[in-house]
């Protein structure tokens, strides 16, 4: 009987959007699944999540820098992803919606947490929690690499929150200036300013270090 | 445009986040300008160096870690609350600490009245408040029976004899007031024997009514004026009352 309903819904769903004049080469598989999940269907919704978990993740930890803070911004994105699907078009941006909520839930984390991402990196370097997908396989390259990783992360903690949202979504997460300012909720001059400072100073950190370590 | 203007605008020329007008003349200048053109050269690096912050490979087993609590807090949600599950998140310690404390010397309380109760019924005091038990008023002779002031000393005399004396749960106790020794012969008349008294003094009688379904019994229990001795004499019923009737 249950089954019964969600089914009905669901067709229901995808005869509505033929109606609107989506044809079913034009309804996405995410589009699908979102519809069968704001059905009821957790086997959709587990798999929207297994399509978007490495991406939201990364970001997170991007943030976040830290790899169980990343895992639970995660967890809590999705549940706040299944609270309010039902007020979610299928037919735009998912991808833009599931940022948007990453990037609140990792604001609030962070909020929360009071603990600088510059210690949390070094900390997972220390204890070699840092895996790099890639890395190099020799020990001393691999070290520098991790040594290099944790500068780059020192330098966006140095970032104010909201120059560091920005930088990260557009050249670390490849988002166009619109989409950021779309996800960050202001105007794309604004993030245009933000992501120009950020990049002025994130060039200064790295000459910092640079002379730091000499020419050699 | 000169170099400082031009300098503003690289760092969003080298991300292509510029107009294409801006972009076109960011450019120009760049060809002509070999300090502008160092300036962006490292904004160029410093990127490609921030773009190289690869985040670490989460492991699969993290990853379904991850999903299968999130699917156990979405069946939680689905599943409608149990009264424990709704009043648990608003318990603290302290108002369980506080709640359970008072629930115990309420306990404590209700049985230390209970017992005191309890007490009370088994050991019938007979306190100045009590008042006589109104059927035992009737089957006494106002004539026989004179009422004299209450003598501390006799009172005194009166619960000590009370205490000592063993309890019988199926009789009831009616306390009589203090009559005058010189009164007593007529009530003694009652009995077969005649009793003298060594003491031209005040003594204490009480009459016990026994509450026996066979046969009810009067009790009269005389308290000399010395302590340690008591008369106890236990009289059926109709034969009180026509004693009484003399």
């Amino acid at each position: 009987m249950h089954g019964e309903t969600r089914a009905d819904l669901m067709d229901f769903a995808l005869v509505a959007n033929k109606l609107s004049g989506q044809s079913d080469e034009q309804i996405t598989p995410v589009a699908r699944l979102i519809t069968r999940a704001q059905a009821g269907d957790l086997t959709a919704f587990d798999q929207l999540m297994i399509n978007h978990q490495q991406k939201v993740i990364t970001l997170a930890w991007r943030l976040l820098g830290n790899q169980d803070d990343a895992r639970d911004a995660a967890q809590e994105t999705f549940l706040r992803v299944y609270k309010h699907l039902s007020k979610v078009d299928p037919a735009r941006d998912f991808s833009g919606w599931l940022y948007r909520i990453a990037v609140n839930v990792c604001r609030d984390l962070a909020r929360k947490r009071l603990r600088s991402n510059q210690i949390s990196l070094e900390a997972e370097v220390e204890t070699g929690k840092m895996i790099e997908p890639a890395g190099p396989h020799n020990t001393e390259t691999r070290a520098m690499h991790a040594e290099e990783q944790a500068i780059i992360g020192r330098a966006l903690a140095t970032l104010p929150v909201k120059e560091r949202l920005a930088i990260v979504l557009r050249d670390l997460e490849g988002l166009s200036t619109e989409e950021v300012a779309r996800i960050l909720g202001s105007s794309p001059v604004t993030v245009r300013s933000q992501i120009s400072s950020a990049r002025s100073k994130i060039r200064a950190f790295r000459e910092g270090c640079l002379k730091k370590r000499g020419p050699g | 445009m000169n170099c400082t203007q031009i300098e503003r605008l690289i760092p969003l020329y080298i991300g292509g986040d510029l107009p294409a007008e801006d972009e076109t003349t960011v450019r120009h200048h760049l060809a002509s300008c070999e300090q502008c053109e160092m300036i962006a050269c490292e904004f160029a690096e410093s990127r490609d160096w921030l773009r190289g912050f690869t985040p670490p490979q989460f492991d699969q087993p993290v990853l379904d870690e991850m999903r299968e609590r999130v699917m156990t807090k979405i069946a939680r949600v689905q599943t409608p609350p149990s009264l424990l599950d709704l009043l648990l998140p608003t318990w603290k310690i302290r108002i369980v600490l506080a709640g359970s404390t008072a629930l115990v010397l309420l306990i404590a309380g209700l049985l230390v009245f209970l017992n005191s109760q309890r007490l009370t019924e088994q050991h019938p005091i007979t306190s100045k408040g009590r008042t006589p038990d109104p059927e035992a008023k009737q089957k006494q002779h106002p004539s026989d029976i004179t009422k004299t002031e209450p003598n501390p000393q006799t009172q005194q005399q009166k619960r000590n004899a009370n205490h000592q004396s063993p309890r019988r749960p199926a009789t009831t106790e009616i306390k009589l007031p203090i009559i005058n020794l010189s009164q007593i012969d007529q009530f003694l008349d009652i009995g077969r024997r005649e009793i003298t008294f060594p003491f031209n003094s005040e003594i204490a009688v009480n009459l016990d009514l026994n509450e026996n379904e066979d046969r009810e019994m009067l009790k009269i229990e005389i308290q000399t004026a010395d302590p340690n001795i008591r008369i106890i004499w236990f009289v059926p019923v109709e034969n009180t009352s026509s004693a009484f009737k003399h």
